[in-house]
């Protein structure tokens, strides 16, 4: 029996282990994609929500309820990124992550496994379009990864990232627009 | 005239910025029906605008083609200490070339054998063996094609689970195998329950009879099937044990 979502603070308040672990079950996943979208790098990825799950940990007991749960934890995803990607430019090495690991084992399809050229056609064009969204400003690869890969509306990832629609959908706009030449400027061949 | 040149491309600019702001909104289905209905009439009247809706649309096909390997993760399912152990797609099967074994030096060639011998054994999968599982006993039942209709050969991991002081202590032990090599186990298994019933019974097979065991092997097994639920800790941690056990003597 899994308590109720909107329950969860309140029996997290009342020392009941089972709703955090009820939030980890339920949005742990999607947490994980969204700080990988972010990081570009698995490890990172996993650090950051780490990160995200003892902030939600310390300060769910305090949640209070105005936004959804969900779009809480974006943000403390989101929020344990930019404190991940500061780590990583005070290390120097925030290019240098580069996804090493995106598209070397792939989602393909069955198909697709049976073409190795295909397999590695695909996972370049990953490696690519990775490349590319960690080259973005901050600001805008949030807001593109929140609304293309994290799906949410535009509203949401206001609320997520703290700021107005209008300035979300102009970063989106500038990141679309950057994003389009990065991914000319990576191309194998141009 | 030189006055309104600043005026003009600032206004060009803005309205350059509004009308990417509104195609990005449309693109994401997101702008009000009215004004969707606008630009599109704009931009049956405006090449430069087509140009870049088309642009526009382009990026976004591209941004799909990033393949991260954090796949969907059945939420309910997993494991709140294993969600990290579904995150990676399934591997081909037979298995591809995973990662180094923890202890290479013995396992490797132990590995190489009995992976050999586990594409041959899942074949016998469909002929006969079974996991059960009520409550938390598990057992594993093998009936051999040779030895047709008796006797049918039952291990039961959830017995060999009781040998254990700690067997959770005894499971961490034997779980030194890389995070790479257990994420695709997990969720393979999670996609191909069948197949791991022949696992199960490769893995049978060997503790029975080859005695070839590895810690990778097993350890890959339980953390994979402890994910899904399919086979308990404790059962596993039992044939981990026997891995430990075989490998110190």
């Amino acid at each position: 029996m899994h308590p109720p979502e909107e329950e969860l603070p309140s029996l997290h308040a009342q020392g009941d282990g089972r709703a955090f672990e009820a939030l980890v079950r339920r949005h742990g996943g999607a947490m994980l994609r969204l700080a990988y979208r972010l990081t570009g790098d698995l490890e990172a990825a996993r650090d950051v929500r780490q990160s995200a799950l003892v902030s939600a940990h310390h300060a769910l007991a305090a949640f209070d309820g105005r936004a959804r749960l969900s779009t809480w934890l974006h943000r403390l995803v989101v929020n344990a990124s930019r404190d991940e990607g500061r780590r990583a430019r005070a290390r120097g090495d925030a290019q240098a992550r580069a996804v090493r690991d995106t598209g070397s084992r792939g989602n393909g399809r069955a198909e697709d496994r049976a073409s190795p050229a295909r397999l590695a056609e695909a996972a370049e064009a990953s490696r690519r379009v990775a490349r590319a969204v960690a080259a973005l400003p901050e600001r805008e690869r949030e807001v593109v990864v929140l609304r293309h890969y994290g799906e949410l509306p535009f509203t949401e990832v206001a609320a997520v990232v703290g700021a107005p629609v209008t300035t979300v959908k102009s970063r989106m706009a500038r990141g679309m627009a950057r994003l389009r030449t990065l991914l000319k400027d990576l191309q194998p061949h141009g | 005239m030189a006055e309104n040149e600043p005026d003009d491309v600032e206004r060009e600019r803005l309205e350059h910025s509004e009308y990417s702001e509104r195609l990005v909104a449309h693109i994401y289905g997101e702008l009000a029906d009215p004004d969707a209905r606008a630009l599109e009439r704009e931009m049956a009247l405006d090449p430069e605008l087509r140009v870049e809706w088309d642009a526009l649309g382009r990026t976004r096909a591209e941004l799909d083609r990033w393949q991260a390997p954090v796949c969907d993760v059945d939420d309910e399912a997993a494991e709140v200490g294993e969600l990290a152990a579904a995150d990676c797609p399934p591997p081909a099967w037979p298995p591809p070339a995973w990662p180094r074994p923890a202890r290479p030096r013995r396992a490797r060639p132990l590995a190489a054998g009995l992976a050999a011998a586990l594409v041959g054994f899942l074949s016998l999968a469909a002929l006969g063996a079974e996991v059960r599982r009520e409550g938390d006993r598990l057992s594993l039942s093998l009936r051999l094609p040779w030895a047709d209709p008796a006797p049918v050969p039952t291990v039961d991991l959830a017995a060999l689970a009781g040998r254990l002081a700690d067997a959770e202590q005894v499971a961490g032990m034997a779980l030194e195998i890389s995070d790479a090599q257990a994420r695709h186990f997990a969720d393979w298994a999670r996609r191909e329950r069948g197949q791991l019933q022949g696992l199960a019974l490769a893995v049978d097979r060997a503790l029975t009879s080859e005695r070839q065991r590895t810690a990778s092997w097993i350890g890959a097994l339980g953390r994979g099937a402890a994910h899904q639920d399919l086979i308990t800790r404790e059962a596993l941690a039992g044939l981990a044990s026997l891995v430990v056990q075989d490998s110190e003597h």
